[in-house]
């Protein structure tokens, strides 16, 4: 980002060392470029700049790998202390009586045990069930890691269209100057 | 979805990543090779090929945003599960005392 000069004081237009000795104004055209920005009276330096803060932008995002692996890891994590704390309960599960157990299971849609060997069983079952708490958290915990696929692929990918076609005002130019 | 899935998701989001990012590298490149051989007499072309930077920033700017608003949601969505199965659990406790 170029500074202004009332921005900056080593860029003031009027710096005391550049008057004349009788303290006369420089000429106009010298008052006049420091004003005007670098990417105007270079328009090179300027391209080249923003190359250069495009390139820095691109390193500064080389977290992002690392993070999608904290995000995946997260998630077995997850994945595996829920099954774990279900089978748990699938253990209380198994001291019941037989019909004690079919009791359970029987009533109500939303009883502990039941959504917890639901889990056990079928994860994509308990999707499709829904409703209970812990039937709604797996439905949840299944459609969370698509939500972001989705939203990746529905970037634009500028660059991509770009380099794709082949086309347009870079590939125009670079062709005329190669 | 099961641990293979979860890892595939992952998988695939990082290789997203780094074609996204090799081919705007590539493409920086490739303008900073055109650059290099405009004559600077060829102002207009430069100044669109300024004008270019501008859009080339705020289209890479917006493509890492996607990936961190997508690694930020899912983060605050696991998050959020964890404390809610964790408040299920002491309700489900509650109750069965």
């Amino acid at each position: 980002m170029q500074k202004t000069p009332h921005e900056s004081p080593e860029t003031n237009p009027l710096p005391p060392q550049e008057m004349g000795a009788d303290n006369t104004m420089p000429p106009a055209q010298d008052v006049v470029s420091e004003y005007v920005p670098e990417s105007i009276k270079q328009p090179k330096v300027g391209i080249f700049k923003a190359i250069d803060t495009a390139k820095q932008t691109i390193i500064g995002s080389k977290s992002i790998p690392t993070e999608i692996n904290t995000l995946k890891d997260s998630y077995i994590d997850f994945y595996k202390q829920t099954i774990t704390s279900n089978l748990k309960a699938l253990g209380k599960l198994a001291t019941l009586h037989p019909i004690q157990a079919v009791k359970e299971f029987a009533s109500g849609a939303t009883g502990n045990l039941r959504n917890m060997a639901n889990i056990v069983t079928s994860p994509s079952r308990l999707a499709v069930a829904g409703g209970a708490s812990v039937a709604g958290l797996a439905k949840k915990t299944a459609r969370l890691p698509f939500k972001a696929a989705a939203g990746i692929a529905k970037s634009p990918l500028w660059v991509w269209e770009k380099m794709k076609n082949g086309t347009g005002k870079l590939f125009d130019i670079g062709k005329r100057f190669q | 979805m099961n641990k293979s899935q979860i890892t595939q998701t992952a998988t695939e989001a990082e290789e997203l990543y780094k074609i996204v990012m090799n081919l705007y590298w590539t493409y920086l490149n490739t303008l900073e090779t055109y650059v290099q051989n405009i004559p600077e007499t060829e102002t207009g072309i430069l100044n669109e090929l300024n004008k270019e930077m501008q859009e080339v920033q705020s289209a890479l700017e917006h493509d890492i945003g996607v990936f961190e608003k997508a690694i930020q949601s899912d983060t605050e969505g696991l998050h959020q599960l964890k404390d809610k199965l964790k408040i299920d659990s002491i309700y489900e406790n509650l109750k069965n005392k």
